[in-house]
């Protein structure tokens, strides 16, 4: 069992991206963030924004 | 600012320049700033650890990569977030510039184990903790059996895979021999760069293809050279974390 908050993301070009929702569900009170691919600087500024915004809530 | 643990050397030499044009590249586009990254080693008692750092504060978010990788795929993300915060990265045993485990068919435990241990050497006991892919499959494993130490966790990319598609990947990831016709040269850039436009890297089909497209050439050189690092033993922590039964460890 997972007590820890935890922050389920994944980038939409990832393989693993239409597992995402199922991730999610098995980790009690996760929070969920589909990200933007990191194909370039932007994708990563985005996905480092929300990151910080999980860690520092 | 790693807290200064018995088993702390900061490296830089001429391959921590190619990083930095790298990390330009990956950059370019971007509105972030850019945080210095240093390498350095931690003792365990297999050998040594080799990790990446950035930034200042407490607790550090400890970031745990995906595979076949080292911490040096995480770079983009260790520069942005370390404006913000303390990220160390680990090599995972086996990859990039870590020694290689001491089991012959070590678990996915074993590796979460070893990044506790290589944490203790560096100083650190409470951490937040970022996972990608394999990376996160450890994160998962030690925020179960090691709450006390784990204070938030990102899942980036975590598997919830079918039984016949652990099957399937187990049968393509083996270790590389290093042979005198330098083939091994070659298998690394493929594996690589075939990566970024297959899954698995090794089947070349119109299913398994990927949307990312190739990267400027210096980024999958760049992995290159961490992969032929660990060429003989990059396949054991991606084994290892197909094997292991993530969904039986969740409620």
């Amino acid at each position: 069992m997972i007590k820890v908050l935890t922050l389920i993301a994944c980038a939409e070009s990832d393989q693993l991206f239409p597992m995402l929702d199922e991730a999610a569900a098995l980790v009690p009170n996760a929070t969920k963030a589909p990200l933007p691919s990191r194909k370039d600087g932007a994708g990563y500024d985005e996905a480092a924004r929300i990151f910080c915004e999980f860690l520092d809530s | 600012m790693v807290p200064q643990g018995r088993s702390i050397v900061v490296v830089h030499d001429d391959l921590e320049r190619y990083h930095d044009e790298q990390l330009k590249i990956t950059m370019a586009d971007g509105t972030g700033a850019m945080t210095d990254i240093r390498r350095g080693f931690a003792d365990i008692s297999e050998g040594q650890v080799r990790y990446r750092t950035a930034g200042e504060g407490d607790p550090p978010l400890v970031m745990f990569h995906m595979s076949p990788s080292s911490s040096q795929h995480l770079e983009p993300l260790i520069a942005r977030l370390g404006n913000s915060r303390s990220v160390v990265a680990p090599d995972t045993l086996g990859n990039g510039h870590s020694c290689r485990p001491q089991p012959a068919d070590p678990t996915l435990e074993y590796f979460a184990e070893a990044h506790l241990r290589a944490l203790d050497a560096l100083g650190i006991d409470r951490f937040d903790a970022y996972g990608a892919h394999t990376g996160a499959k450890i994160g998962l494993e030690l925020a179960i059996t090691h709450p006390d130490r784990v204070r938030k966790m990102i899942l980036d990319a975590v598997s919830v895979r079918s039984s016949a598609a652990a099957d399937e990947l187990l049968a393509g990831i083996q270790p590389v021999e290093v042979d005198d016709d330098s083939t091994h040269l070659m298998k690394a850039w493929h594996m690589v760069r075939d990566s970024y436009l297959f899954f698995p890297w090794w089947k070349h089909t119109a299913e398994a293809k990927r949307d990312l497209g190739l990267p400027e050439t210096q980024a999958p050189h760049q992995e290159v050279l961490e992969m032929l690092a660990s060429i003989r033993t990059y396949h054991l922590s991606y084994r290892a974390a197909i094997i292991h039964p993530n969904q039986e460890r969740l409620p």
